[in-house]
């Protein structure tokens, strides 16, 4: 009887939660007179919260600057501030579609920015194109996703198939690798970037000693640094993102074997060198969208500021989330002042000037033309314990 | 709980209950329709593992790899053929079926333990496939952009027609556990569970038995697939990983094992919570968790039997580690029983 009463009193306080939190969740719909909703989705919780995190950080760093300088400058809306809401899809595709139906249903919400995960923007996307919600997509750069036209999805990073390509041009022309050990993890960012750095490097002449795929959750990566190792690689490539790089270095770094090392733009944040240690991580060679030393005046002032409202430097993911943000106020500026006008907006004008890419132009499936002989990323490197310009 | 509640009445408070899932569309918003849709994916997907597990008491950690076979078939048939929907789930629940008797074989000559182990392996086996099968899977990236399903006519593409087609959906399959529960199979595979050995003396075909409970279990999961795929539009190997087959697990244990409606109950439960208490994200895996070990201590019917809903057939075990000593023999190989068995013929030969 005891125990009836026990789990009689939790069911009702599980009910009881489940209703209060079902209440809580309403709470940030509704556009307010003054304010203009936005939505930023990714994971905020799990092994890939730190990607989500990064881009809320981006664009509510975007909002807090327009919001301190009087709200939106011009247009249909101007003066109105920006509130900026965030979306835990955990980097799961079912709950990111759920994510993409409530803020579909929350007519407040003008705009979204995500996903980070490739596989959950291209679940969720179906969603939010049938209900015409603008997706500004920054950080997810699988080809598949801008494959064909969708109205709604502006994505202003270019994808894995032209970053693994650059990447294997870079390790032969600029750093002179003779035979790279690749080492790619086993989800889509990896695996397309892998597929497209040995079609390159196979059409340059570059020689791949050994490509290994990783997999996920794997801590210990000694046995493929080895495999490589014994391949005879002069040098490494990582093909993704900063929580593999950084053990794989630190572990190549502990076997001593002293090559050096290239990773992709998902590792480009302070974390890796955090993660794998200042002596590790010395010399190793970064590919970046985004350079946070650059003394270009956008990249530097975003730089400052941003480490003076946050307390640390911007990742790479929130300096994409952050530009993507300056394409949607544009589009606002210009006219536009719901969902389909800012569709509709972004698409006619076509070229932007941001604050830290500068110059981007959608091509027909709404991502950045390709500029030949102008790469998108440059090379950076870390020197004493920071990630700092390339210097050979 | 509600035990003192007369049979009549919960009789019609179940009627009133599925009359209400068919009027949800009317009621509420796309976002909880949505969810609504995916507690009912989710509970097809654990009716398959409740007959395996729940009923035969074979432990499998394999079970996200017959979810993600009936997805992939599915999203392969709708992007390159024009079959109709229900062709497409004839042969994605057959397809799975066969490929659950191919695992099924393995619990012929081990069981418990092994059983997992070897479920385990076979579901890491699927998910490299999806991984490197790129021709096939689309690799790591997945399947985007399969088209919306039309049901003899019905255009699924709207998330209302959708859920309603997963609720019917959802009934059939509940209904049809139902039926094998009560049949001879059902009461077979609860006879296995509780004494392998009892059940073999009565006549039972022990092995054969676990094999054809392991192919139904992979069709029923097989049709949650598809039913995934038309409300995703999308597969990827993310969603049939491991954790997925043990969230499954988790499911049938706190809904109840070998009962009708623990499935339902326990996917409002699990997949519910995700959605709705995102804040305890990190903290949900640890208090599922601890849930499980207390129905398995106390309450081996899950929520089915704490809420007094209809007659649990869980096993009778009082204790953890009762069960699991159950679980573990009912997997033992019959070679140990021959073992026992040689030393008398050979003492009766002379």
């Amino acid at each position: 009887m005891k125990f009836k009463k026990a789990y009689a009193a939790s069911g009702v306080a599980l009910a009881l939660a489940l209703s209060v939190s079902a209440c809580g969740s309403d709470s940030g719909s509704g556009a307010s007179g003054d304010s203009v909703t936005v939505a930023v989705a990714g994971p905020m919780t799990g092994d890939n919260g730190i990607y989500g995190q990064d881009q809320l950080s981006g664009v509510q760093f975007a909002a807090k600057e327009i919001n301190d300088a009087g709200g939106i400058p011009s247009g249909p809306l101007k003066g109105k501030k920006i509130k900026v809401v965030k979306f835990d899809d955990v980097a799961d595709p079912n709950q990111g579609a759920s994510v993409a139906q409530k803020i579909c249903d929350d007519s407040g919400i003008m705009a979204v920015f995500g996903h980070s995960n490739s596989s959950v923007t291209l679940a969720a996307e179906p969603i939010y194109e049938r209900c015409g919600v603008p997706l500004f997509v920054s950080y997810s750069s699988n080809p598949a996703i801008t494959a064909e036209l969708h109205k709604n999805l502006f994505r202003t990073l270019i994808d894995d198939a032209k970053m693994g390509a650059e990447m294997a041009s870079y390790s032969h022309d600029q750093l002179g690798f003779k035979k790279v050990g690749v080492l790619a993890s086993d989800d889509d960012y990896g695996d397309g970037l892998k597929t497209n750095f040995t079609k390159t490097a196979d059409e340059i002449g570059l020689d791949v000693a050994k490509a290994v795929t990783t997999s996920a959750k794997q801590k210990d990566f000694t046995p493929q640094l080895t495999e490589l190792k014994n391949a005879g690689a002069d040098s490494l490539v990582l093909l993704n993102t900063y929580t593999d790089a950084a053990l794989q270095i630190k572990q190549a770094y502990a076997m001593g074997w002293k090559v050096p090392i290239f990773v992709t733009p998902g590792s480009n944040s302070p974390e890796l060198v955090k993660i794998a240690g200042d002596k590790a991580a010395e010399g190793v060679i970064v590919a970046a969208v985004f350079d946070p030393n650059s003394t270009a005046p956008g990249p530097s002032k975003f730089v400052k500021d941003f480490t003076a409202a946050n307390g640390k430097g911007p990742g790479e993911s929130a300096a994409m989330s952050y530009d993507s943000f300056y394409v949607f106020l544009k589009s606002l500026e210009e006219g536009a002042d719901d969902r389909a006008s800012v569709i509709k907006k972004t698409d006619e004008i076509g070229t932007f000037t941001l604050p830290i890419r500068g110059e981007l132009i959608f091509n027909e499936t709404h991502e950045p033309t390709v500029v030949p002989g102008k790469p998108a990323q440059v090379l950076l490197q870390v020197k004493d314990g920071q990630i700092g310009s390339y210097t050979g | 709980m509600l035990s003192f509640v007369p049979k009549p009445i919960m009789r019609i408070a179940l009627l009133a209950l599925v009359v209400l899932g068919f009027l949800l569309p009317n009621l509420v918003e796309p976002y909880t329709i949505r969810v609504a849709a995916t507690i009912l994916v989710f509970t097809v997907f654990a009716t398959g593992l409740n007959l395996i597990l729940g009923f035969g008491g074979l432990l499998s950690f394999g079970h996200a790899a017959m979810f993600g076979a009936g997805a992939y078939i599915a999203a392969r048939l709708m992007l390159d053929t024009g079959m109709s929907l229900a062709l497409v789930i004839v042969c994605s629940v057959l397809g799975t079926a066969v490929f659950g008797l191919l695992v099924g074989i393995t619990s012929w000559r081990v069981g418990g333990d092994y059983l997992a182990l070897i479920t385990l392996g076979a579901g890491q086996i699927f998910y490299l496939y999806l991984n490197n099968a790129k021709e096939v899977t689309g690799g790591a990236t997945g399947l985007p952009g399969i088209p919306p399903g039309v049901f003899f006519g019905w255009d699924l593409t709207a998330i209302e027609n959708t859920y309603l087609f997963i609720l019917g959906a959802t009934i059939v399959a509940t209904a049809f556990a139902w039926l094998i529960g009560k049949s001879f199979l059902g009461r077979s595979l609860l006879a296995i569970r509780e004494d392998e050995v009892i059940a073999r003396a009565h006549g039972i075909n022990v092995p054969l038995t676990k094999v054809i409970v392991f192919g139904i279990g992979a069709g029923i999961a097989g049709l949650a697939g598809v039913l995934q795929v038309l409300l995703l539009g999308f597969v990827g190997p993310a969603s049939f990983t491991v954790d997925q087959s043990i969230l499954a697990v988790e499911i049938v244990l706190i809904g109840g094992m070998a009962t009708t409606l623990g499935p339902f109950l326990g996917s409002i439960l699990v997949i519910g919570s995700t959605e709705y208490l995102r804040s305890l994200a990190d903290y949900r895996s640890m208090i599922f968790g601890a849930l499980m070990v207390l129905i398995l201590l106390w309450k081996p019917g899950g929520l089915v039997q704490i809420l007094g809903l209809g007659e649990t057939r869980a096993s009778k075990a009082t204790s953890l580690s009762a069960l699991l000593a159950k679980l573990r023999r009912s997997g033992t190989p019959p070679s140990r029983h021959s073992a026992h068995a040689e030393p008398v013929t050979e003492e009766a030969r002379p």
